[in-house]
């Protein structure tokens, strides 16, 4: 009786499309950053995060180039690339990580799952432990994922000048949206 | 006849608003517009793309922030979206692409474009994730 149980999970699971989707990838990710200061709130995006999910083991990356990020004014991303980040030093941001959930087993029904990611933060050449919260979800067989997470900039040697202390926030608010994975070789 | 203390002043004062005029043009100051500059470099979509796979370093030594022509076959023509338009540029039977992404007030022209045909993009190199990317696209040819 148990052979034919476990017969019927394995067929089940080769006649289901989205397990024999192994690697998902997108290049179309958005990532936004807010610095909230007394002086005044930046904001910038990049509209080019490149992320790669192995659903078989759950890890998962993510790339960003520095110099991706548009700012509503010029002054800031100049001061952006060449003053804190070294964009030319440090050209992307990497975060690898795996997803903790047993993520295979919610994804078989529409939804919008909880779950949290562990990994590392290559940040202007340094690299951080982290655990970010992200929400996954899954509606008609396309998969989407989104995350808030904060980073101290002193934790990545992001260096702050004081004359301008009261214009950038220590604390940055990264937010992440993947609109649709694809399946890897699509 | 103006002392010389009232002349200091004056000079001190037409400094001052100098700077802050200054100031207040810089700190507003929009991002570039490619279509109003020359570009630094013009190279076909396979240099660029060569270049990067060859060695990466080397490459974001050479093209990083820089305002590139890229000449190229248009491989793809991608809207995500009405601000959102990516043209991959590459050649006929190769890997290696460059993806453009159009300046949000460039969108209307770019979409315009079909897949097969040769033009050149002028963008500012970001860098190469899976492609080489560009920002802040203009359809120049």
């Amino acid at each position: 009786m148990k052979v034919f149980i476990v017969l019927f999970f394995l067929l089940a699971s080769f006649f289901d499309g989205r397990c024999q989707q192994k690697k998902l990838f997108t290049k179309n990710g958005i990532v936004t950053f807010y610095s909230k200061a007394p002086i005044e709130n930046i904001e910038a995006h990049n509209n080019k995060l490149l992320s790669v999910w192995d659903m078989a083991t759950g890890k998962v990356e993510f790339s960003v180039l520095m110099k991706g990020f548009e700012f509503e004014k010029a002054l800031m991303q100049e001061h952006f690339n060449e003053n804190y980040m070294e964009s030319d030093k440090f050209p992307k941001a990497i975060f690898k990580g795996i997803i903790r959930e047993p993520v295979n087993s919610f994804l078989v029904k529409d939804g919008t799952f909880n779950v949290t990611v562990s990994g590392t933060l290559t940040l202007h050449g340094v690299t951080k432990e982290v655990n970010v919260p992200a929400t996954i979800s899954i509606k008609n067989n396309e998969i989407s994922a989104a995350s808030t997470f904060s980073v101290k900039l002193a934790d990545y040697n992001i260096k702050v000048p004081r004359i301008v202390k009261n214009n950038i926030s220590n604390i940055i608010l990264i937010k992440v949206i993947i609109p649709s994975y694809q399946p890897l070789g699509s | 006849m103006l002392s010389k203390k009232s002349f200091f002043v004056i000079a001190v004062f037409f400094i001052l608003i100098m700077v802050v005029v200054y100031a207040y043009n810089e700190y507003h100051r929009e991002p570039l517009n490619v279509e109003d500059v020359k570009s630094d470099l013009s190279v076909t979509a396979t240099e660029m793309t060569q270049a990067f796979e060859n060695d990466e370093t080397s490459a974001n030594e050479h093209f990083l922030g820089k305002i590139i022509d890229v000449k190229g076959t248009v491989i793809e023509v991608k809207n995500q979206g009405d601000t959102l338009v990516n043209i991959f540029l590459g050649a006929a039977n190769k890997p290696g692409k460059v993806s453009c992404l159009i300046d949000e007030t460039h969108t209307k022209e770019a979409l315009k474009i079909s897949p097969g045909s040769v033009h050149t993009i002028r963008g500012v190199c970001t860098g190469y994730l899976m492609d080489v990317e560009l920002n802040r696209c203009v359809v120049i040819q």
